[in-house]
Formats: structure tokens, sequence, C-alpha cells
């Protein structure tokens, strides 16, 4: 399991993409992973940075496999409570104009995992993605 | 690393990762241009849901005022989030 702290900024997306990659390399996991598994992590992270309250602190972001999966941690410390997997679903179905904006991230990441929750015990939250390793 | 430039009156290319931390950069680009609009997405590597709520602006916009907006030669991983956001239609994506 690889672990990294990350400053809670949007300029952190680009430290991200390569943690991904070096992760993808040291895994010897296809490259073609890297699109959903830096989607999954863009849309939990920059929640966190619009979102969160509490502390405010840097959020380490972990990647682990076994043979099948891919599991995305995102932990804070000091955190106040706020699920992202109790957002209501999104319904794409509806005309443009009765949608609103906002839910589209968790939506995406729904879609794309396998299994998607969220634990939070005195102050330590963390969300946790499980993915498929392989196309 | 996010680039757009005009590669015809009324085509904008987009090239490389249109994530949330460029998006406000792209949606300012855009702002200014009026329809009817084609975003080229050949290069365009990456979008997350930032860079979907960018489109989905420009596209309400054009909309609004008897525009359009439509996307072409997506790559299929591109394309497959425009469907899982249930926009693939919307925006001429085949």
């Amino acid at each position: 399991m690889m672990v990294r702290p990350f400053p809670r900024e949007m300029a952190s997306l680009p430290a991200l993409v390569e943690f991904v990659q070096e992760f993808l390399a040291a895994e010897g996991l296809a490259q073609s992973r890297a699109f959903e598994l830096d989607l999954v992590i863009e849309e939990l992270f920059t929640n966190l940075v619009k979102y969160a309250r509490g502390e405010r602190g840097d959020v380490d972001v972990g990647l682990a496999r076994d043979a099948e999966r891919v599991v995305i941690t995102l932990r804070e410390y000091g955190a106040e409570l706020h699920d992202p997997t109790a957002r209501p679903e999104v319904d794409v179905h509806r005309p443009i104009d009765e949608r609103v904006p906002g839910g589209l991230g968790v939506h995406l990441v729904r879609r794309m995992s396998e299994d998607f929750r969220y634990e939070w015990h005195g102050g330590i939250a963390t969300t946790t993605v499980t993915m498929r390793a392989k196309d | 690393m996010f680039e757009m430039h005009m590669e015809s009156p009324g085509t904008m290319a987009l090239s490389g990762r249109l994530d949330a931390a460029e998006s406000d950069q792209a949606l300012a680009t855009l702002t200014p241009l009026a329809g009817p609009l084609v975003l080229d997405c050949d290069k365009l590597e990456y979008i997350s849901s930032a860079g979907i709520a960018v489109i989905m602006q420009t596209y309400k916009r054009l909309l609004a005022g008897g525009q359009s907006l439509r996307m072409t030669r997506l790559s299929p991983r591109v394309r497959n989030v425009f469907v899982y956001a249930g926009l693939a239609e919307l925006l001429g994506i085949e």
C-alpha cells in the first residue's frame, strides 16, 4: 500500500496524477487504468477541498491492490462528519434545464466503483472506493 | 496541462486534461464565444465533473441565445464520462 499526504487545495491535482502513475508502475498495472483512478481520486479530493469542515489539514491518499481490485482511501484527521456516500443519486435523465450543478462527481464515482463507503470515528474520516484492477 | 485554441471559425480545439484545476480558465475562455460552436476533443485526454460543468454551462448559455454546442472526436474514455453523466445525446456525441 502506498500512502501520501496532499495539501488540501486544487493545486494538488497534478501531484495526485503523478502518484497514480507511480502506483501503476510499482504494481505493473496497465496505463489504461489511470483515467478512472484519476477521476475517482479527483472527485473525492476536490469535494474535500470544497466542502469538508474541521481542521482541514492535509489529506492522506492511499492506493492498494490485490489480484483483482484497487482500493483507494482518502483519510482526514480532525474532520467533521461529511459523508459523500449519503448524497442523493443524481437523475442524469432529467432534461438539462431541470438539472442543477453538483452531485455529478459523486455520481461518476458510483458508476466507476464496485464499492464506495465512508467511516467516521472521533474526527478521523475515511472514504474508501474499490475498483477493478484491470479493464 | 490543458490548452484551447480556435482551429477554425466556430471550432475550438481542446487538448490535455480538463480537471478542477483548469476549469475556471476554460470557462473564462469559452464565455465570450458565440455559437454555433464545435469543440474538437481529438486531443482531450481527460475530463472530470468540473470539466463537464464547464461544458454544460456553455451549452446552456448558447442554447438560451438560440445557438448550439456540439462535441466531436472524443476518445472512448472521455466519451464514457459524458455517457455516465447522461449528456452524450444532448451534446451530439455519437
